[in-house]
């Protein structure tokens, strides 16, 4: 949005102030503590960890969570004698008596150890899940993505799959379509750092194993004004920092991949690093199986290292990754795309500080290329220098996100196809933007967060305003039920451009946004219940509309060629994701249901010729009405047992009503001896038929030998990917008319070493 | 205690809001719920047995009465041998079929006479079908060519062909200190459908010798004007030509592009060529309504007079320009 209206800004500034005014906080004077909690071992933030201010003269109690960053804040505090104790599950709990004066603002730090013998319960008494939930976010921990059933032992993408809203087109490619969303419209982020392909070809694999993984917040929808540039989902990933007290290692191998970390001190005690390498091996090992081959390759590499004091976690990151492989095993067009990323980032809470700084800068590098014979074929590169500084602070109890962000992207494309030529574009963009998010509360069971993102980009669109409201309800005053909400306003001013035509179209072309610099813009309204019933069983509900606006789509052609002529289109997404949560004692069980519907409007000129109808209505190729999750595991008998089973229903697809070489009369007359004429299918309306349901169950068995006392340990896992080998439909091709299939049944051994 | 408690719920919600985890001791113990384990894994069991039997069927070529067959070619009047392409529009782009099922008809609705067509299965990248007759082709007569297979399904096209075309004439143009400027003029009277200069290449090199074929095309460029108001008229660009040919062709450093010979190529149709059609893009001319005359079918199929003639100018004996005469095609 141009800042056309002023009266919107006015109004938006005048409504801040006021319910800053109306919350009732007091800015007295009363003393004020914040500080940031961490593992002693890596300098981790522990999310979640709790600290309680227990006063010694009264019965007042107060308490605090820490975030992501580990930081937490409490003021109001009486002056006075108060016993301090910070604590987290898993961990040993510290303890101590302060005395605050007047007006004080002090900074407590707490630095815990790990419990090893409470290390058990934290798995399975950890909130997770449905309760994991608030304002659109689901937060993911380590532990969540080891429960997986999956050659990969726990990772990240494999899991993101479980989730309601995700739609995942199949076992390759790595994209994911999030609430009627298409994948370059999701924001994925590997410490601050922006990731523009965050999963690997092999759908069950990416760049992020559990072991190197701290946690990661994922926005279905509803996501703050601190992200900006996508209008579909965020995917925040924490990567862990090492030990830096001790050196450990890991490696594991499987049919599908290999991989190694390691993690140690630098300096004892201050600085440490962590690395990770994942190969994969379908490749070669796929000419074992009883199945055709698989050419599929990846590999990734990451290496961070971490400076940590008691007020700073300064830490430099590296990643690549690299992909390739044919979605159609047949055919010899293949894709490939390589992800380089470098990234600093350094998290501060200065002494006597009430405000915790986050400062990020990072390159981001991305490439994709489709290949079936030089010069022709597909290439689209993205560079991005992206440098913003987040702070956090509390005044009084009004929490204040706010930050400055500066992005210069530098985006370009070759299309190159037999007998059309070579066609391509490039686009830099520079935009400055800054945001600022208030938690207000409003008595004691309502928090409103009202927020704005503004950014400028002088050569597009200039000026851009994207208010974002959340809120968040304790209708019985008990955090075990809760209501969460919320409506803003999105925007993305570059797009991806895939081959609509064909869901299996890895390939992405990033352009500017096309036709008078218009940003694609989205409206998320999203409202959420979950409750916990009984310990450690929960569910939530959520219910989500999204309407899009200026979604850049490819042309609608009957050739059987890419292309980046673009046209607009409208959309609308809606529906609710069911979780319901069982996590108690050895059991853990997760149903997962989601329906939704997406549909898009375009209008093109053609269509009235092809149609008779200028305007078509259609559900994208991404809507998937109905899908289900079903996750269970236990521990029983020193084997962890796993499976998960999987259903969604037919995603739409375009009948074809035949096919032929259309010949060209535009220059000359043809002639049918030696002329070949133009492929052509002719289509129905778009995306009139459905493919059929998709259903799997995977299953794995785990058993832990531990070799050591001091931690070596040998994992064996087997399992089955398929295990009642469905003939699942990966996507169709139109202008092959051939159908591609999905895994079959595929059994596997996965042995992993942990050396402690 | 309890006041404590509610105490703490209070103040502990204005952060825990904000970073989402409750604490775990707030929460209250409630009994066990007694889950029925049986019923649940009968149901899952069940479940199982149904989904592994149902496997869906997917038939994702939409049947339809609209299209058969797809249909390009010209039924020419100036050609020894008539030349068609006829697919049928179910089948796939790589087309298995040899056409051995399928009847390819032409007749002759003035007359009556009907012939049938002789298949010929073409590789080019990916399979093609041609249909051929050596049945002469008459003027000004109107033909219906049909396909159809033997289980009904049928597509037809009806075409006219035109009057006989006068011989065009090709005018070379001197003057002193400048190329020769070549020009083709083609009687105004007749429905111009096509103007080409055709190259007859030699590609040699040492381990290489092979025929090829450069076509140029002129249509869009002709035009009646006012220095000679009875012709269409329409420049031709000899040093372009062989520009362009060399362009397009990558030899080897020993390699030579001998032309062996050229020739002008112009054709005539019954109907008036639509002009507009040369002004569409490829999303527009590739729908399937935008070039069609196939009767439930798809695909163009024109009825055309066509003549070679010589790609050079002939006077008569006052050094007036006249038709060189009509020639063969060179291959």
């Amino acid at each position: 949005m141009h800042s056309k209206n002023p009266l919107l800004t006015q109004r938006f500034l005048i409504l801040l102030i006021g319910l800053f005014l109306c919350s009732g906080s007091v800015l007295a004077q009363n003393a004020t503590i914040q500080g940031m909690i961490t593992d002693k071992a890596t300098g981790q933030p522990l999310y979640g960890a709790n600290v309680v201010l227990e006063s010694l003269a009264n019965d007042v109690i107060l308490g605090a969570s820490a975030d992501s960053e580990g930081f937490y804040s409490l003021s109001s505090i009486e002056p006075g004698t108060w016993i301090v104790r910070i604590s987290f599950i898993g961990y040993v709990a510290e303890e101590d008596t302060i005395t605050l004066e007047s007006g004080e603002n002090r900074s407590i730090n707490g630095s815990l150890r790990p419990d090893e013998a409470m290390m058990d319960e934290l798995v399975v008494e950890g909130a997770t899940g449905a309760v994991m939930r608030d304002e659109g976010r689901q937060r993911i921990t380590p532990s969540d993505l080891t429960r997986i059933p999956s050659p990969a032992t726990g990772d990240l993408v494999t899991y993101l799959q479980t989730l309601p809203g995700v739609v995942a087109m199949g076992d390759r490619g790595g994209q994911f379509f999030i609430r009627g969303g298409e994948p370059s419209q999701n924001l994925a982020l590997v410490d601050g750092a922006v990731i523009y392909k965050p999963a690997h070809i092999v759908g069950f694999y990416s760049p992020f194993p559990e072991s190197i993984v701290s946690g990661a917040d994922f926005y279905a929808g509803g996501f703050g004004p601190r992200y900006t540039g996508r209008i579909s989902s965020v995917l925040d990933i924490q990567m862990r920092h090492g030990d830096r007290r001790s050196f450990k290692g890991a490696g594991s191998v499987s049919p599908f991949a290999a991989e190694v970390m390691a993690e140690g001190p630098l300096t004892e005690g201050e600085s440490s690093f962590i690395f990770s390498v994942r190969n994969s091996l379908i490749e070669e090992v796929s000419t074992w199986y009883p199945i055709e081959n698989q050419p599929l390759n990846f590999q990734s590499q990451f290496l961070k290292t971490s400076y940590i004091d008691q007020n700073t976690r300064c830490s430099a990151m590296f990643m690549h990754t690299y992909d390739r492989g044919r979605m159609d095993f047949e055919e010899p067009e293949s894709i490939k795309w390589r992800n380089i990323i470098l990234g600093g980032k350094c998290v501060a809470l200065p002494e006597g500080s009430r405000a915790l700084m986050d400062t990020n800068i990072s390159l981001s590098h991305f490439s994709n290329k489709v290949t079936e014979s030089e010069p022709f074929g597909f290439s689209s590169r993205v560079f991005g220098l992206n440098v913003d500084l987040n702070l956090r602070q509390y005044i009084g109890d009004i929490r204040f996100d706010y930050g400055l962000i500066t992005r210069l992207n530098y985006l370009n494309y070759d299309i190159g196809e037999k007998f059309v030529g070579i066609q391509g574009d490039k686009y830099t963009e520079l935009i400055l933007g800054t945001y600022v998010e208030t938690a207000i509360p409003l008595g004691d069971k309502f928090t409103l967060q009202p927020g704005t993102a503004l950014s400028f980009n002088p050569q597009g669109y200039g000026l851009s305003l994207e208010p974002r409201f959340r809120f968040s309800l304790l209708p019985f005053g008990s955090e075990e039920q809760e209501i969460s909400g919320s409506l803003g306003l999105y925007k993305q001013s570059i797009v991806g451009i895939s081959d609509m035509r064909d869901i299996s179209s890895v390939f992405v072309a990033w352009a500017g946004s096309p036709l008078g610099a218009k940003q694609v813009k989205a409206v998320h309204a999203l409202l959420g219940w979950q409750q916990e019933i009984f310990r450690g069983f929960s569910w939530s509900v959520e219910g989500y509309y999204k309407t899009m606006t200026d979604i850049a789509v490819p042309v609608w052609s009957t050739i059987a060629r890419f292309t980046t002529d673009l046209a607009l289109a409208d959309g609308k997404a809606y529906g609710a994701d069911i979780r319901v949560e069982y996590n108690r004692g050895r059991f853990y069980a997760l149903a997962g249901y989601g329906i939704s519907q997406t549909v898009y409007t375009s209008s093109q000129d053609h269509f009235n010729v092809w149609f008779g109808e200028e305007i078509q209505k259609y559900n994208p190729p991404h809507d998937r009405r109905h899908q289900v999750n079903l996750l269970f595991s236990a521990d029983l008998g020193g084997f962890t047992m796993g499976s998960r089973w999987q259903l969604g229903t037919g995603l739409p697809y375009t009948r074809p009503l035949g096919f032929d070489d259309l010949l060209d009369f535009r220059e000359r007359l043809p002639d049918v001896t030696s002329d070949r004429g133009i492929q052509r299918v002719i289509l129905d309306k778009p995306y009139q038929g459905r493919m059929p349901v998709v259903h799997r169950l995977d299953v794995s068995v785990e058993k832990r030998f531990q070799i050591t006392n001091s931690g070596t340990a040998l994992n064996l896992q087997i399992g089955a990917i398929n295990s009642y080998d469905q003939t699942n439909i990966f996507y169709y091709d139109v202008f092959t008319r051939r159908r591609i299939d999905q895994l079959p049944f595929l059994p596997y051994a996965t042995l992993e070493l942990e050396i402690d | 205690m309890e006041n404590k408690m509610i105490n703490l719920n209070s103040k502990l919600k204005r952060s825990t809001l904000l970073s989402s985890l409750s604490f775990q001791h707030k929460k209250s113990d409630a009994p066990k719920r007694k889950v029925n384990i049986p019923i649940i894994a009968i149901f899952l069991v069940g479940l199982f047995f149904v989904l592994t039997s149902c496997n869906q069927e997917f038939q994702p070529l939409e049947s339809n009465d609209r299209y058969f067959f797809s249909m390009y070619g010209l039924i020419d009047v100036g050609a020894d041998t008539q030349w068609v392409r006829v697919t049928p529009v179910r089948e796939q782009i790589d087309l298995l079929s040899d056409g051995s099922d399928l009847k390819v008809t032409l007749q002759n609705l003035e007359t009556g006479r009907e012939v049938t067509l002789k298949d010929s299965l073409f590789t080019q990248g990916r399979n093609v079908l041609n249909f051929w007759t050596d049945e002469p082709i008459v003027h000004n007569q109107t033909y219906r060519l049909k396909a159809e297979l033997p289980t009904g399904e049928m597509s037809e096209v009806t075409v006219t062909t035109p009057n006989e075309m006068p011989v065009p004439k090709v005018v070379v143009f001197t003057f002193p200190g400048s190329p020769p400027d070549y020009f083709v003029f083609v009687d105004k009277n007749v429905n111009l459908a096509d103007i080409q200069v055709k190259y007859y290449v030699r590609l040699l090199a040492s381990d290489l010798d092979v025929q090829r074929i450069f076509t140029f095309a002129y249509r869009n460029k002709a035009e009646i004007i006012n220095d000679f108001p009875d012709y269409y008229t329409v420049e031709i660009d000899p040093d372009a030509e062989l520009k362009e040919i060399e362009r397009q062709v990558l030899l080897p450093p020993d390699g030579v592009i001998e032309v062996v010979n050229r020739q002008v190529y112009v054709a005539t149709s019954a109907v008036e060529w639509n002009e507009d059609i040369e002004m569409l893009d490829d999303v527009i001319y590739t729908l399937p309504q935008t070039l069609l005359n196939v009767n439930k079918g798809l695909g163009y199929v024109l009825g055309v007079d066509s003549k070679y003639i010589p790609y050079r100018g002939c006077l008569d004996e006052i050094s007036f320009p006249i038709p060189c005469g009509e020639e063969e095609p060179f291959w």
